[in-house]
């Protein structure tokens, strides 16, 4: 358990770093928007990517599903859908506590920041989400990062190649995210070997066993009665045929998984020749071309920003949610830990029912993270200056005093201990350095605090 | 002296085989009255015995009220807590599994990669989650995330879990079986590789009491040499033979040069008085302990070196030089 000063100190370090960031999301035109932290958990449930649904904090109250906030993108893109601002550019910011109930972690609650981009297409959007990450992470002091960008629409595309169906895709995808690298190929053999079981119907002419497990669902099962689990004889006909289909050209996906074991472990620095890497894979065509290029206009643009280029990894198959991202995706890594990430997901709005895409990127900070990493070093040197009070102190001009010195941006506060850094109050003058100073002499104060602060 | 609490099950499918468990541990248990919830253990008169619900039985060791207790291990998996430590995790009864079981006319799911489409099937085309009804939600929800099941929502239920799916209010179930047949009954089929935890009886232990308390301690000690000691002597069976040879030496020899007829570490073997001698020497009775499994194999043996009228009967107890169970508790106690 942290202990209570810890977590104190970590709380002032968040603060501060969240006003960084804020700070910098205003620099760019971000507006901050509030979300509420309690919302209706089927917001969450059947619409956020897998990692928030699997550890999404839920209450009941009064019959309704509530969840405390995982996250900002649904309730942001909630809100731009109903504010009937479609299709205009908004950039907004978020920041408060997110809550995760995940076993794994010491605390359900945990502090981040984001911001959204939406409604702008292509890739200047991308390029400047991606981008005030890594100048968030600077401004922080943090040195020792990495970018990690991938593409989410280009590993789709690329497994399109093998003839896939989307749930294929989908589920090989998910599968690919939850294992730890580096992928092995056996265990994604043994995965795809029960993945195109062909439940009985071999394909090859046993009509006997086609005969069979026809009739047993003819058996248990009535086209007019309720369903069964919740699925009726043609839901469960529709996916036998699906499977059939696979079992059929599971060559194909004998193929695909073939090419996803080298495709995943692709991880290349921006400074090497990493689009020629790509081009070599097996499937890459014209058009994967072309997704590839979007990394590199991407990236490209980044630069401009002032990152530094060898802070840039290229990963074509970084993996976030493959339910959620549909383009350039990125993550800020400061010692293997996730400081920042974000991506492209046009195709979530439709989830929350619109009517076609939104075009929408966003990033989230974890800044619980890196403090626990001990790699933030901006926020720890907040200085109260304390004025001491003694028996010859002018109480009223202690009180002028802290007000003038908080005018000048001076954080005070008054204290009767005698310590290192408090100064004694003699009548009305402060004693700074053994020298005493009238309330006049403020100006001359501050600049040696400043000086004292410097050095 | 201090006394020890020790839960036991008063209800539910480990509750009768406990007290037939103990009893063959030389544990008999004294239930002085059906109707209460308290009894005795004659053998050690330190304890004394709470019976309680098996989920309770580990609540009331969690919060100290009872510093031991017996219950299953998927109560442990699914509620244990730090206070809690396992003692024995195979008392060899109580087996069961916790296992994922959906519909039998669901004949397109034989596999948990198979539910995972399903569960996206839901969430796609039906707007909604997969419903799991199951008492165990915790073990539940992590075994469905290993298996790529993301979108699912957890009806807590209470008994006849089973009846869910035909009743309407879950699509699937995650539930104890024994044997199977309340799934068949009620139309559900277990995935093959949806077993989720294999379970049985366990001793359990309060870690904090057990460090602090001397008295409690000494009753796992106790505790431990019975079980061990019938355990272990239940994996053998003890022979008894006659056999000629010139020396007690010549025939422990002859017989302890098959390792599987060594027993623990010799035979004992003693002369017969008034048996006649014959060409092969004087007659002889050796005795010593086989594992159970392997018993005619040792039989066979044991005539292959000359040994004949062999009696077999079951071992109670083998007690060895220390309880191996209670040593390593004292290891992880520290």
């Amino acid at each position: 358990m942290t202990a209570i000063a810890d977590r104190i100190r970590e709380l002032s370090i968040i603060r501060r770093s969240v006003e960084i960031v804020e700070n910098l999301l205003t620099e760019f035109g971000y507006e901050r928007i509030e979300t509420p932290i309690l919302q209706p958990a089927e917001l969450f449930l059947t619409r956020a990517g897998d990692q928030i649904v699997d550890h999404l904090l839920t209450l009941e109250h009064r019959d309704e599903l509530l969840a405390l906030r995982p996250e900002f993108t649904s309730p942001a893109i909630a809100a731009y859908l109903q504010s009937g601002t479609a299709q205009s550019v908004v950039r907004w910011s978020f920041n408060g506590p997110v809550f995760e109930d995940n076993p794994a972690q010491e605390r359900l609650q945990s502090e981040s920041v984001g911001a959204e981009l939406l409604g702008m297409p292509g890739r200047y959007a991308e390029a400047e989400i991606i981008a005030l990450a890594g100048l968030a992470a600077e401004r922080m002091g943090i040195a020792d990062y990495e970018i990690v960008i991938g593409h989410v629409g280009l590993t789709r595309y690329l497994l399109n190649q093998f003839g896939l169906d989307t749930r294929a895709q989908r589920l090989l995808l998910n599968y690919l995210n939850h294992q730890r690298e580096p992928l092995v190929a056996e265990t994604l053999q043994n995965w795809l070997e029960k993945f195109i079981s062909p439940s009985g119907l071999s394909g090859n002419g046993e009509h006997e066993d086609q005969s069979r497990i026809l009739q047993a669902l003819m058996d248990t099962t009535h086209p007019d009665t309720a369903l069964v689990g919740g699925r009726s004889r043609d839901d469960i006909l529709e996916r036998l045929l699906r499977k059939q289909q696979r079992y059929v050209r599971h060559e194909n996906l004998l193929e695909a998984v073939s090419f996803l074991v080298k495709y995943a472990s692709m991880t290349v620095g921006y400074s090497e020749n990493w689009q020629e890497t790509i081009m070599a894979l097996p499937a890459v065509n014209e058009q994967a071309q072309v997704l590839t290029g979007e990394i590199q206009q991407v990236a490209a643009m980044v630069l401009a920003y002032g990152i530094d280029q060898r802070k840039l990894v290229i990963k074509p198959a970084l993996a976030r949610s493959w339910d959620y991202y549909s383009g350039t995706v990125f993550e800020l890594r400061v010692n293997g830990a996730i400081f920042a990430g974000g991506g492209r997901y046009d195709d979530f709005a439709a989830l929350l029912g619109a009517a076609g895409e939104v075009p929408a990127v966003g990033l989230a900070f974890y800044l619980n993270n890196v403090i626990s990493d001990n790699e933030f070093t901006a926020g720890d040197q907040i200085q109260t200056l304390k004025i001491q009070l003694t028996p010859a102190s002018n109480l009223t001009a202690a009180v002028r005093w802290a007000q003038e010195l908080r005018r000048h941006g001076q954080n005070v506060t008054v204290v009767e201990e005698p310590s290192n850094n408090a100064y004694p109050l003699q009548g009305e003058h402060l004693i700074v350095d053994s020298k005493p100073y009238g309330i006049d002499d403020i100006h001359s104060l501050i600049d040696l605090l400043k000086d004292k602060t410097a050095s | 002296m201090n006394r020890v609490m020790f839960a036991l099950p008063s209800k539910g499918a480990i509750a009768e085989p406990t007290m037939s468990f103990l009893q063959d541990c030389g544990l008999r248990v004294d239930k002085p009255n059906p109707r209460q919830y308290i009894g005795t253990i004659p053998a050690i008169p330190t304890i004394d015995v709470l019976f309680q619900r098996v989920i309770d039985v580990l609540y009331k060791v969690a919060d100290g009220t009872a510093k031991l207790g017996i219950t299953g291990l998927d109560v442990i998996a699914e509620y244990g807590s730090e206070d809690i430590i396992v003692i024995h995790d195979n008392l060899n009864y109580g087996h069961c599994k916790l296992v994922v079981a959906v519909p039998e006319a669901w004949i397109d799911v034989e596999n948990m990669i198979d539910l995972a489409e399903v569960a996206l099937d839901f969430r796609e085309a039906k707007m909604r989650n997969l419903k799991v009804a199951t008492t165990y939600p915790n073990q539940t929800r992590e075994f469905l995330h290993r298996n790529g099941i993301h979108h699912f929502s957890i009806v807590a239920a209470e008994g006849a879990i089973e009846a869910a799916p035909t009743i309407g209010y879950a699509d699937i179930v995650v539930d104890l079986v024994q044997t199977g047949t309340t799934l068949r009954e009620n139309h559900l089929k277990p995935l093959l590789d949806g077993v989720i935890i294999n379970s049985q009886a366990c001793l359990i232990g309060n870690r904090r009491m057990l460090k602090e308390h001397p008295e409690a301690l000494q009753a796992a000690r106790i505790l431990l040499e019975h079980i061990d000691g019938a355990l272990l002597g239940k994996t053998y069976t003890q022979i008894t033979m006659n056999i000629t040879g010139i020396s007690a030496e010549d025939i422990g020899r002859k017989i302890a040069a098959n390792p599987l007829t060594r027993g623990l570490q010799g035979p004992t073997v003693a002369p017969i008085f008034g048996a006649e001698k014959n060409d092969s020497g004087q007659w002889f009775t050796a005795t010593l302990i086989v594992p159970g499994k392997l018993l005619l194999t040792a039989i066979e043996s044991l005539r292959a070196v000359g040994a004949t009228h062999m009696s077999a009967v079951p071992v109670r107890y083998v007690f060895l030089h220390e309880s191996p169970t209670f040593a390593q508790l004292q290891a992880a106690l520290g």
